[in-house]
C-alpha cells in the first residue's frame, strides 16, 4: 500500500508493510534449485567379445558444492539385454560407499527399440518421524562438496550398436562469492 | 540465517506505536535482505564433449581433439579435472586458449597433464587444476588434447575433462549487481513523516521482488554424437533431457551452441532440434558444411522445458530431447551442442 501524511492506517496495513518483502527473502533463502544435469553418453557396450572394459563404462563427477541428488535417468537404444547404471560415492578411489548408491535399470527390446527408466531419488514428499508409531524416514541422498562420485554402467547386451545416455540431476544452494 | 515470514515485531491492536518500533522492523527486513542477497554464486559441472566409445590418437584432426566452450554469461572455471584411460609414450597435455591462441585470464599452459607415459589403458590417469580461469561471455575457448614434451604417440580410449563453472545469478538476470533497499529509520522524536516511511517500504519491496523474479541458475547440458551419417534413427540421435515437473523445477533453454566436424570437406548440413515429448521440434539450429570440415553456430532462444505433471513414471515419453541429424552421406566425425539452461 501507499501511505501518505494524513492517511488512516489500519493495523493490518502496518503489519503487511514488510511481510511480503520478508516472504520473498525467506523463499529465496530456502530455494534449492536444480543446478546440475550431468548427462554422460556411452556407446556400444557389450558383454560378449569384444567385451567393453570397465573403464569405458564409467564416468566421474566431483561435486562442485554440497549436492542433493534428485533424479537418475537412463535411456538405451539398441539393447537386447539389461543395462544398469549405478551412482556411488567413492570413499577412496575405487572404493564405493554403499549408502549413497542408487541404481536404475533398463531392459531392452532389440536393436531397433528404445527404452528408458527414471528413478526419482527425492520426490519432494515429506515424512515425519513423529507421524507414525513406526517412523518412516524420508529417503534422500546428499553428498558434500568435493565428493568424487562414480557412474558405472553394466550390461548384458550382445549387440554392437547400443546408444546409452545416463543423467544425474542434482540440486544445490547458492553460495557467497 | 533464519528469516521469518511475518513481521518479527508484529504489531498488535492496542499497541502504542513508537517510531522506534517501525525503525526496528525496517532494519530487520533490510538486514535479512542484505544477508540473503549475498547468496548469489552457483557452480555447475560441464563435462566437455570429447569422443566417448571410440578411441583417438595424436594423428586425429584438431577438431576431434578439441572441445569448445562459448558461455553466454561471464563465468569462471573454479576447478578442472582430467580423468582418462590411455596409452602414451610420454606426457599428454590439455590446454585451454581463446580462438586467437591467447590464454584466458588465470589459466596456465599446460592446464592439465598426464604427467608421464601411460603404459596401460586399464590404469586410470587423473589430474586437477585449481586456478580460477575467467571466461568472457560470447568468447569461444578451445580445450585441446596435445602431445607433451618428448611424447610422440598416444591412443586415448576415454578422456573426460570436467569443469566446475561458477556463475553469478545476477548475470542470468542481465544485471551486474543487486540494488539494495534504501531506507530511513525513524526514531523517537522524529517528525511524523509517512512519506519517508512509504519510500522506505517501497524500496524494500522493490529490492525483495528482484529475488523472486531472478531466482535462476545456469545449467549447461552437453549433447554429443559421433561417426554418423544421414538415416540414423531417433533412438540413436536423441539425447534425452529429463522433463521435470514445474512444481519441482523451472527451466528454459536460453542458448544453444553447436559445433560440427566432418571427416572431409562437404556441403552436407547437420541440424539440431530441441524436441518435446511428442517429438515436435521447438527450436532448430543448423550447421552447414559449406565445402569445409568444421562449422560452429549459435542459437539464442527462450524455450521452457518443464512439465505440468511430475515425471516419476518409467517412461521415455515424458522426456524432451536434443536431436542431431545429418543431411547427407559425409561422415560426421563429431557433432556436439551445449544447451544453456536457466533453471
Amino acid at each position: 500500500m501507499t501511505i501518505a501524511n494524513g492517511s488512516a492506517i489500519a493495523l493490518a496495513d502496518i503489519n503487511a508493510m514488510t511481510t511480503t518483502a520478508l516472504g520473498n527473502v525467506r523463499t529465496d533463502n530456502a530455494q534449492l534449485p536444480i543446478a546440475l544435469e550431468w548427462t554422460v553418453p556411452f556407446r556400444a557396450m557389450r558383454s560378449n567379445a569384444p567385451i567393453t572394459p570397465e573403464y569405458a563404462r564409467r564416468a566421474f563427477l566431483v561435486a562442485p558444492r554440497d549436492l542433493w541428488l534428485d533424479t537418475l535417468t537412463l535411456k538405451v537404444h539398441g539393447l537386447n539385454g539389461t543395462t544398469t547404471a549405478t551412482i556411488e560415492q567413492e570413499a577412496a578411489v575405487g572404493t564405493a560407499l554403499a549408502f549413497i548408491s542408487a541404481t536404475v535399470s533398463v531392459v531392452g527390446a532389440g536393436a531397433a527399440a528404445t527404452a528408458s527408466a527414471v528413478r526419482t531419488l527425492y520426490d519432494n514428499t515429506r515424512a515425519s518421524a513423529k507421524s507414525a508409531l513406526i517412523p518412516v524416514n524420508p529417503v534422500f541422498r546428499t553428498v558434500p562438496k568435493g565428493t568424487r562420485m562414480r557412474m558405472t554402467l553394466t550390461t548384458t547386451n550382445t549387440l554392437g550398436s547400443e546408444h546409452v545416455w545416463c543423467t544425474l540431476v542434482c540440486r544445490e544452494g547458492y553460495a557467497r562469492p | 540465517m533464519k528469516v521469518l515470514t511475518t513481521n518479527p515485531h508484529g504489531f498488535l491492536a492496542g499497541d502504542v506505536l513508537d517510531p522506534n518500533d517501525i525503525g526496528r522492523t525496517l532494519r530487520y527486513a533490510a538486514d535479512a535482505f542484505a544477508d540473503v542477497s549475498t547468496l548469489r554464486a552457483q557452480e555447475a559441472p560441464l563435462l566437455l564433449p570429447f569422443i566417448r566409445g571410440f578411441s583417438f590418437t595424436q594423428a586425429a584432426s584438431l577438431e576431434e581433439r578439441t572441445a569448445r566452450i562459448r558461455a553466454p554469461f561471464n563465468c569462471t572455471i573454479e576447478r578442472a579435472f582430467l580423468s582418462a584411460n590411455l596409452v602414451s609414450d610420454g606426457e599428454v597435455q590439455i590446454t585451454i586458449e581463446a580462438s586467437g591462441g591467447a590464454l584466458p585470464e588465470g589459466a596456465t599452459s599446460p592446464w592439465l597433464t598426464t604427467t608421464s607415459a601411460s603404459l596401460s589403458a586399464a590404469v586410470d590417469v587423473n589430474d586437477i587444476a585449481t586456478e580460477r580461469v575467467t571466461l568472457v561471455a560470447g568468447t569461444t575457448y578451445l580445450v585441446k588434447v596435445v602431445l607433451g614434451p618428448g611424447a610422440t604417440v598416444f591412443v586415448i580410449d576415454r578422456l573426460d575433462v570436467l569443469l566446475h563453472l561458477r556463475f553469478d545469478r545476477w548475470q542470468l538476470a542481465a544485471a551486474t549487481t543487486l540494488v539494495p533497499p534504501t531506507y530511513t529509520v525513524p526514531r523517537s522524536g522524529d517528525a511524523r513523516d509517512a512519506v519517508a516511511l512509504n519510500a522506505s517500504l517501497t524500496s524494500l519491496a522493490a529490492a525483495a521482488a528482484l529475488l523472486s523474479t531472478n531466482n535462476g541458475v545456469v545449467v549447461p547440458i552437453v549433447a554429443i554424437q559421433v561417426n554418423f551419417v544421414t538415416g540414423a534413427t531417433a533412438g540413436q540421435t536423441d539425447m534425452p533431457i529429463p522433463r521435470l515437473s514445474s512444481t519441482r523445477a523451472q527451466g528454459r533453454v536460453v542458448r544453444i551452441d553447436m559445433f560440427v566436424h566432418w571427416d572431409a570437406a562437404t556441403a552436407d548440413t547437420v541440424t539440431g532440434t530441441l524436441r518435446d515429448e511428442t517429438g515436435a521440434a521447438l527450436e532448430t539450429i543448423t550447421c552447414a558444411g559449406g565445402g569445409g570440415t568444421f562449422t560452429p553456430n549459435t542459437l539464442s532462444c527462450n524455450r521452457s522445458i518443464v512439465s505440468a505433471t511430475a515425471n516419476v513414471t518409467t517412461t521415455v515419453a515424458q522426456d524432451y530431447a536434443f536431436r542431431m541429424v545429418s543431411s547427407g552421406a559425409a561422415n560426421v566425425r563429431k557433432a556436439y551442442a551445449i544447451l544453456w539452461v536457466a533453471r
